[in-house]
């Protein structure tokens, strides 16, 4: 039986710990997070590995009109070291953000942002702190 | 295979509705079902399309509803799934259903009604395309998605910030232009690059005019196999092609700007179709916000990439340019109903095809429509000729 080898819970709870983990696929040596479960070669066989946690940012912007219970925020793509993208928030004031955060390199971080009643609970987000 | 057409249409005017998202779908079928001269006993099967029923009129399931309204009690009825690209997917679905033999005659409607939740709750459930685990909270939204494509575009071509948004303005511009010359369209305002470039910052830097509004609205088709379209209708509108593909959350993308899955879904429309990009005499194309419609343009095949904006200032995307995109006025300024949008996108190819476009009619032999959803997530994209 297939076992779900880094489901969510291990993933926020790992970064909670200051680890942010991926998968290291044994067949392509793809390194993905967030995780899945059968990388794009078609290979359900991986690692679990700690990331360097250390990227660039790709693109943002400044959300100024949110959804429903969320404040305005910066959200960007970022490219990790390792290659593979994730999405977070960026700490600065969002009267700092402008095009020259596209390139800047960032360290992870986490939040935790409450759940309401559409999400099945609370979710650990990353941020990206501008080095 | 067999070869189908669609031979009727129906479509109500977009916009803020008073009418319940039931009644929008019954005004759409029936005169689409009166456009192809049958009656709902013709009808053998029902392709329903709506999204945030749920939230919006605590409406879980309402495809089997729908089919009853018409007085079809026995039909199967089966509501499709792909945010704001559910309506294309539904017609595309019904087609590979007549084209093997398994109906002959079948009604798409699609249904949407969303004004009436205000703004941030809409905001709230149409979040709900990003991944909710690794991306929704953060806060993300849609215009926010396309606001980091154009800011990625901008720095990806070298095309200063300030030049793109003009070029973006361009495209509402447009957008709101043909949509004057539509009856039914959400807007009839004419509109210009200062107000565009005036109004109220939504997510940096897409402003209040770069984005679709939050429409109510329906819309319908009958597809029939070739054998009952000659029998119905003189001039029957066929499907040349169709295409749909998918892609993970935004950050398994490699470059956003390019929309992998909207090239290979184009792909196989043009390959089934036996056409390429310039054989496209008209194309109403998925322009939630301005930048969309330039990167619609470009992954389609019209322009090459990064020239998508120089070709709007050239004027060559506008009724009588080289490709006109949207002459509907596209989802920017006809309105975006999401569950009707593909819907009204077949509806609008088909009236030019027909040559029954009035004012803004194109003139056209083959025609395509291209319907996105979610994180660039759903693409389907649709080949018609007369």
């Amino acid at each position: 039986m297939m076992e779900y080898i880094l489901p969510y819970k291990k993933w926020a709870e790992s970064l909670k710990n200051g680890k942010l983990l991926g998968l290291r696929c044994k067949q392509c040596n793809s390194i993905i997070t967030p995780p899945l479960a059968v990388c794009s070669c078609g290979s359900k066989d991986f690692d679990v590995i700690e990331l360097s946690g250390e990227g660039k940012i790709v693109t943002f912007t400044i959300v100024r009109v949110p959804p429903e219970g969320f404040k305005p925020s910066i959200v960007a793509l970022v490219e990790l070291k390792e290659g593979t993208m994730v999405v977070g928030n960026v700490l600065c004031g969002i009267d700092e953000a402008d095009m020259s955060l596209i390139g800047k390199d960032i360290e992870v971080g986490w939040k935790e942002v409450k759940g309401d009643k559409f999400s099945s609970g609370d979710r650990i987000i990353l941020t990206f702190k501008i080095k | 295979m067999r070869k189908v057409a669609v031979v009727g249409i129906g479509m109500t005017k977009f916009g803020v509705a008073e009418k319940t998202a039931m009644e929008l779908f019954a005004e759409a079928a029936t005169d689409a079902i009166d456009d192809a001269g049958i009656t709902t006993k013709d009808i053998e099967a029902l392709f329903f399309s709506n999204v945030l029923g749920f939230f919006s009129e605590g409406m879980g399931n309402p495809a089997p509803f729908a089919a009853a309204e018409l007085g079809l009690q026995d039909i199967p009825s089966t509501r499709f799934e792909g945010a704001c690209a559910t309506g294309s997917v539904a017609i595309r679905d019904a087609y590979m259903w007549v084209a093997s033999g398994f109906y002959d005659v079948v009604l798409v409607a699609g249904t949407e009604r969303v004004c009436n939740m205000g703004t941030p709750f809409a905001t709230r459930t149409f979040a709900m395309g990003h991944d909710s685990y690794y991306e929704q909270f953060t806060g993300l939204t849609f215009p926010g998605v396309f606001a980091m494509i154009a800011h990625l575009y901008s720095k990806k071509y070298g095309i200063p910030l300030q030049k793109l948004k003009e070029q973006m303005a361009l495209v509402a511009v447009k957008n709101h232009a043909n949509a004057l010359l539509n009856p039914k369209a959400h807007f009839h305002k004419k509109i210009t690059v200062e107000d565009v470039l005036n109004s109220v910052m939504i997510c940096d830097p897409l402003q209040l005019y770069d984005c679709c509004p939050f429409s109510d609205g329906a819309a319908a088709i009958i597809l029939a196999s070739e054998e009952k379209a000659k029998k119905m209708t003189d001039t029957p509108i066929y499907i040349a092609g169709a295409g749909q593909s998918s892609a993970g959350p935004l950050f398994r993308q490699k470059d956003i700007t390019i929309t992998q899955a909207r090239i290979t879904s184009s792909k196989m429309a043009y390959k089934q179709a036996k056409v390429e990009p310039k054989d496209i005499d008209i194309v109403e194309l998925h322009n939630c916000f301005t930048i969309a419609e330039i990167v619609a343009t470009e992954a389609l095949g019209f322009f090459n990439f990064g020239e998508g904006g120089k070709a709007v200032e050239e004027g060559l995307t506008q009724i009588g340019g080289k490709i006109p995109v949207n002459p509907s006025g596209g989802l920017k300024a006809k309105g975006h109903p999401i569950g009707a949008t593909g819907i009204a996108q077949a509806v609008e190819i088909v009236e030019q095809l027909r040559g029954e476009a009035g004012k803004r009619q194109v003139d056209a032999e083959i025609g395509m429509t291209d319907t996105l959803g979610g994180d660039l997530a759903t693409i389907c994209n649709i080949i018609y000729r007369r």
